[in-house]
């Protein structure tokens, strides 16, 4: 258990942030508090952040407890670097609404993809059986 | 333990990683287990467009399991040539 409000404040300024991709490709930005040898985690004060193009935005999403067979990749945010990215946030109103449109456009690509190669007689083995093992 | 004992010759080396969503990380190979997760720091994104999150992570830690493709660099080793470059597929992390 811990001091007052302020000094919680003073201590996260400086502890690292971490960054985390997961396997279904969702990024999530936290304070890493736990880990163990099979890579499961425990982060604080998480947001998971949404990128399309140019701009990203930030969900809230408080306390995560991720299973360590989900997670692809963690880093660790140098926080010098973080604040002169190129990169602009926004809303999440509009970066949903962003990703929506991305999602979009993506199937359709898809669509035309699989009927093409449909055409030819060449299936595409659906992606989410690829990581059975 | 062919491949750990390859990767844990590569430490100190600049290498690329592709995972298996796409992503491709260059950096310098710090570390690496008996499980094939390795640990890169001075890390830079090979397509930044497309990947933007990762501007500002420096080190990371990336699952062996997430990785489809290890690229090292040539080098001559015991008098020899050795190309080292390997492919992965999913079908040797069976045993995990």
């Amino acid at each position: 258990g811990c001091a007052a409000p302020h000094s919680e404040q003073l201590l996260e300024d400086s502890m690292p942030k971490h960054l985390v991709l997961l396997r279904d490709g969702r990024t999530l930005i936290g304070y890493l508090r736990s880990i163990d040898q099979f890579a499961n985690l425990v982060l604080h004060q998480t947001v998971e952040r949404i990128h399309v193009g140019k701009k990203y935005g930030d969900i809230p999403r408080g306390i995560f407890v991720v299973r360590g067979e989900n997670v692809v990749l963690l880093g660790e945010i140098d926080l010098e670097k973080e604040s002169d990215t190129p990169l602009q946030q926004v809303s999440i109103e509009e970066i949903l609404e962003e990703q929506r449109v991305e999602q979009q456009a993506k199937q359709e690509s898809e669509k035309l993809k699989v009927q093409a190669l449909k055409e030819r007689g060449l299936s595409v083995p659906r992606a989410d059986t690829l990581d059975e093992y | 333990m062919l491949f750990y004992s390859f990767f844990k010759s590569l430490v100190g080396k600049d290498v690329v990683v592709e995972l298996k969503n796409d992503l491709s990380i260059c950096g310098t190979l710090h570390s690496v287990d008996q499980y094939l997760n390795i640990k890169l720091t001075d890390i830079s994104v090979t397509d930044p467009e497309k990947y933007p999150h990762m501007l500002s992570v420096k080190n990371c830690f990336i699952c062996g399991s997430g990785l489809s493709l290890f690229f090292g660099v040539f080098q001559w080793f015991l008098g020899g040539f050795w190309w080292g470059f390997l492919g992965f597929f999913s079908s040797f992390w069976g045993s995990q």
